[in-house]
């Protein structure tokens, strides 16, 4: 139980990280 | 819980935060000042700092007493009230945050001054200064229901000590306090959650938490194991939580404050990565503690608001059980020193300096500085005795600066019309104060909506409908005077 939480958050959280980091990426690179 | 032990944890607290707080102090005076010294560590924080101070200024009493309490209603989708705060997190660190560090600014009404001019600098001066006050009365509330839960003692007792701690959080050093108290903490805090998670495992049957899931999946309750619940649950609360913490802290000083302290943007994107797992992954210990109060029948006959520090209280080690309390009690100072020295802050410049005293001194703006977190906290602690209801009195408070932020965003990348950006912030302020005082919500049948997204409704129906017909000069970003200060930027700010 505790694990599955532990991962899936994790995932999530690395999933939310990504995601904004490509957005930021791509955004910055059209800027420019 | 032994008085011996209890006396260790504030003797910890005393001691880390007068060690430290002096010891910067005292460095500080054979230095030569720079500017913004005590608000902003004159501007020099380094990349575990900064991660830390964002992660820890956004985990407060809701983090840790709402989500407990969440976890029993609603099960492991609970988690994300800390997910909400890692988008807020990317928000702040790929974009707001870097835009302040970048245009230098020690507030962030001042941004509204050079978008919209004076007037409406001072009418946001004067809100989000308030919100940011309203949210430390909150926590001044929490440090006194956590001292309270642990010691027996009244909730005001509790609250006093805890806010005579969290001046002491600031009061010494301003902001390079707060950071590197909170690095401290931070350490502090994770170990407690990491042996406080194994521990209680210990005392459950089978020595793990199978029977927690047991428990949940027997009677029938199996999606109150999943951070995505039910899609029902998914989309109410979990992206309307994301929504409202997102636009209505993207722009609040209290995480402004942090990132203006960087020493460079690089440190603010560096940050993002230490900065968000920290807060995001505090959740899920939540959650677990949460959701394991509800399975042990004596616990769980005492309700949802005091059977997990209860539970805690009960079968942790004397020891592991004051490690925890000073690992909530250190998450929570640090809301409470930056939910004071925000408001101190915008004050002194916003108000003292920029209408009073122009002339101002780095010594006489931090002499200014530390009376008014004095002052904010002792009022705090009178207000808080009183016991405002936490949820409710978020729920009205953040949505104030819901308006604040896309107004912002509009002036930076759109137009700049001050008559559309005083009437966009004054219409999503009556919103949200009808919504909370008036029977608005029941006459619409729409009670269950939260103050957020009202605010965002009239916010961007207001204010987009206001910037097409209304003349303007065009966004802030797209001006000379922006380029040319991003041509005179240094090499280290990565743009």
């Amino acid at each position: 139980m505790f694990w599955s939480i532990f991962f899936d958050s994790l995932a999530l959280i690395l999933a939310i990280l990504a995601v904004g980091w490509l957005v930021a990426y791509v955004v910055q690179r059209h800027s420019r | 819980m032994n008085a011996g032990i209890l006396i260790a944890v504030l003797v910890y607290e005393v001691a880390i935060i007068f060690g430290v707080g002096l010891w910067l102090a005292r460095r500080e005076a054979r230095q030569v000042h720079r500017e913004g010294d005590f608000a902003l560590a004159g501007r020099s924080l380094p990349v575990p700092v900064i991660a830390i101070t964002l992660a820890l200024t956004v985990l407060g009493t809701a983090h840790i007493l709402g989500i407990f309490e969440l976890a029993w209603y609603m099960g492991a989708v609970a988690v994300w009230f800390s997910i909400a705060h890692v988008v807020l997190l990317v928000l702040v660190c790929l974009s707001t945050g870097l835009w302040v560090r970048r245009l230098g600014l020690t507030t962030v009404p001042e941004i509204l001054e050079k978008l919209y001019g004076r007037v409406t600098r001072l009418i946001v001066s004067c809100t989000m200064a308030g919100v940011v006050f309203g949210i430390l009365t909150i926590e001044t509330q929490g440090i006194g229901i956590i001292i309270s839960s642990m010691t027996g003692w009244t909730i005001r007792n509790g609250a006093i000590v805890g806010a005579i701690l969290g001046v002491f959080y600031v009061v010494l050093a301003g902001m390079k306090e707060i950071g590197w108290l909170n690095l401290a903490n931070a350490i502090v805090m994770y170990l407690g959650l990491i042996l406080a998670t194994i521990f209680l495992a210990f005392r459950l049957p089978g020595g793990n938490y199978d029977s927690v899931a047991e428990f949940y999946t027997s009677s029938g309750d199996d999606f109150m194991l999943n951070i995505y619940g039910t899609p029902e649950l998914f989309f109410t609360f979990a992206l309307g939580m994301t929504i409202a913490v997102v636009f209505s802290q993207g722009i609040n000083q209290m995480l402004m404050q942090p990132c203006m302290s960087a020493d460079s943007e690089k440190t603010i994107r560096k940050a993002l990565w230490i900065a968000a797992p920290l807060n995001g992954m505090f959740g899920v210990f939540a959650v677990v503690i949460g959701l394991t109060a509800k399975t042990v029948p004596e616990f769980a006959a005492l309700g949802p608001k005091v059977a997990a520090t209860t539970m805690l209280v009960n079968y942790l080690p004397a020891w592991l059980a004051a490690l925890l309390l000073a690992s909530f009690l250190a998450a929570i100072l640090s809301t409470f020193a930056m939910t004071s020295l925000a408001p101190a802050t915008i004050f002194t410049v916003d108000i003292y300096k920029n209408l009073y005293r122009p002339k101002a001194t780095e010594d006489d703006m931090a002499r200014v500085m530390r009376i008014t977190i004095v002052v904010l906290a002792v009022i705090a602690m009178t207000v808080a005795a009183f016991l405002p209801p936490i949820l409710a009195a978020m729920n009205w408070l953040f949505s104030w600066l819901v308006p604040v932020f896309w107004v912002i965003v509009f002036g930076l990348f759109w137009k700049c019309s001050s008559t559309v950006a005083v009437t966009t912030l004054v219409a999503a302020w009556i919103a949200n104060s009808a919504w909370s005082f008036s029977s608005l919500p029941q006459v619409l049948d729409m009670a269950e909506v939260p103050n957020a997204y009202v605010t965002l409704g009239v916010t961007l129906t207001v204010g987009v409908v206001g910037n097409l017909m209304a003349a303007g000069s065009g966004g802030y970003f797209n001006t000379s005077e922006y380029r040319s200060l991003l041509g005179n930027q240094p090499a280290t700010a990565d743009e």
